[in-house]
């Protein structure tokens, strides 16, 4: 059936105020930041459409909802974020000491479905069931697909010193 | 601090750079912007589910490929597809013309489309309905031209879905609207400035959400209206040919077209030649949303839209310009994204585009009465 009042759904503000933030961080690590409050709103518009008619609304449901939000905005508008240089900077005043840019090499030149994953594992903190749902693929697969991203991450940065060291010594 | 490197990963989250913003006051702004949301976003039809078909196992545009369609059962939205593929390819038989003569045709078109802009601000996106016509010109050697004229806009019964998105739209600064293009000097209306500049309109960035269509082709193109469907009637009508151009990248969303085989036009870079089958689809839909000026190429593309998995048929339904036809929806592979297709029953002709994304009508176009003139001239 379709919704037709947003105001005093309250079982729909419960789920929108619980997982609002975690939804926008989503977005916001992948668009510009000019983006990110009106794809977060329309995903979370897209949901309450849904919501009655959804077994069991959860974060994983919501967050699909904006992935495929983001989909179609960057196949349509190109506007999904590569991240730009000036956003992968570490969060101040944690790895300052540490230089991060062979490990920022390294992750942009993985394929973006291996970005995308350990996006999700590691940033937005997500489990192996809630990826999988995102993904759309069994658990089983979303364990394979992560293993191997971290692999091919780890991989390039050994790749990276080992190259650099080369040029050290020549 | 630990140099694991998945451990330093983890701290280089870009959104701990972006400023938090409390829940209640996004769910007041999702409460205000959803008062003007709701009631133009009903839909202005009422259908019935007649059939629901499964033709998973075709293969789809898997097939398209290998360029071999699998031989299954016919489903009644794909049955109703080809049938349309028929009438439409036989209504592409012109009438035969001497030197000098040309066949006119004209049809009233009424384009909705949902559409934003930096300045409009944040969600939901302003929704615009826009009347034109669309008209063409074909010669004894089967060379069209054809003419698209949308309205001014607030002419000729063109109009915002609801007051308060006209209200935007001007507090905005009149921004580019994607379904009410230009005027002779090919200058969007609205906006002195807005002149078609590539992705650019008049410094507004061409920020035209969920739309796709005209909206989509012409922002990423700097060509006129009307140089954009002749491109679309020199695509070829054979269906096995078009599956091959568009199995091989060598047809644009667009339908600009090369005649060598090379990256998916979706996505440039790749190192792959070719479209996958998803790729296909989204193209596939990109060329249905094109205005109909070929019932050749349209026989080509229902053939094609007729293989694609999942498609059902939603029965008799009358469009915005009184037409009734039958409704054919196909789900987009790898989306969730629809396109729905009303379909003349008697001609084969196109009556109405719906792209929708998550349920949610995006673009409609809708074609009127065809009136055919001629054949004219010496």
């Amino acid at each position: 059936m379709r919704r037709t009042s947003l105001r005093g759904d309250e079982r729909f503000e419960l789920f929108f105020k619980e997982h609002f933030s975690r939804v926008r961080a989503y977005v916001a690590r992948r668009v510009s930041p000019n983006l990110v409050d009106d794809v977060t709103l329309a995903a979370f518009v897209v949901a309450w459409r849904k919501f009655d008619t959804t077994v069991e609304p959860t974060l994983a449901w919501v967050l699909r909802i904006a992935s495929l939000e983001l989909r179609n905005g960057a196949r349509r508008e190109r506007r999904l974020a590569t991240i730009a240089p000036g956003w992968l900077e570490p969060a101040a005043g944690e790895v300052e000491v540490i230089d991060v840019e062979p490990l920022r090499e390294a992750f942009a030149a993985l394929a973006e479905s291996d970005q995308e994953v350990l996006r999700l594992v590691h940033w937005d903190q997500l489990s192996r069931d809630e990826v999988a749902v995102i993904l759309g693929v069994s658990v089983n697969a979303a364990n394979v697909r992560y293993h191997r991203a971290k692999a091919r991450l780890e991989s390039r940065l050994a790749l990276g010193e080992m190259l650099t060291n080369t040029e050290v010594h020549q | 601090m630990s140099s694991d490197p998945m451990t330093l990963f983890a701290a280089l989250d870009p959104a701990a750079h972006v400023p938090p913003r409390d829940s209640a006051a996004a769910w007041n702004d999702l409460l205000a912007e959803l008062e003007v949301d709701v009631p133009r976003r009903s839909r202005r039809r009422v259908r019935s589910l007649v059939a629901a078909s499964t033709l998973g196992l075709v293969g789809g545009a898997v097939a398209l490929v290998a360029g071999t369609l699998t031989v299954a059962p016919l489903s009644a939205a794909a049955a109703t597809l080809q049938h349309a593929a028929r009438l439409d390819a036989r209504a592409a038989t012109l009438p035969a013309l001497q030197p000098g003569q040309t066949l006119n045709q004209v049809e009233s078109v009424s384009m909705a489309c949902e559409f934003s802009s930096p300045s409009v601000g944040s969600a939901p996106a302003l929704t615009y309905v826009s009347a034109g016509s669309v008209s063409s010109s074909t010669d004894a050697a089967g060379v069209s031209s054809v003419t698209i004229s949308p309205s001014a806009v607030g002419t000729n019964g063109g109009h915002f879905a609801t007051p308060g998105d006209e209200a935007r739209w001007v507090a905005a600064g009149r921004p580019f609207i994607p379904c009410a293009l230009g005027d002779g000097a090919n200058q969007l209306i609205g906006n002195a400035a807005n002149v078609n500049q590539g992705s650019s309109y008049g410094g507004f960035a061409a920020t035209v959400s969920g739309y796709g269509g005209l909206g989509y082709t012409l922002a990423a193109s700097t060509t006129t209206i009307e140089n954009l469907v002749n491109r679309v009637n020199a695509l070829p009508s054979d269906p096995a040919q078009l599956a091959s151009m568009l199995a091989a990248g060598e047809i644009s969303p667009d339908g600009t077209t090369t005649n060598t085989p090379h990256a998916c036009p979706l996505a440039p870079n790749a190192p792959t030649t070719g479209c996958d089958a998803t790729q296909q689809v989204q193209i596939v839909a990109q060329l249905l949303q094109l205005p109909d000026a070929s019932a050749k190429l349209g026989a080509a593309l229902y053939q094609v839209a007729a293989t694609l998995p999942g498609s059902q048929l939603l029965g008799t339904v009358t469009t915005p310009l009184g037409v009734s036809g039958t409704a054919v929806m196909v789900p987009l592979g790898g989306t969730n994204e629809t396109l729905e297709l009303v379909i003349d029953p008697a001609t084969g002709a196109l009556l109405e585009c719906v792209a929708s994304a998550g349920g949610t009508p995006m673009a409609t176009v809708s074609y009127g009465p065809l009136t055919v003139s001629g054949p004219t001239g010496s």
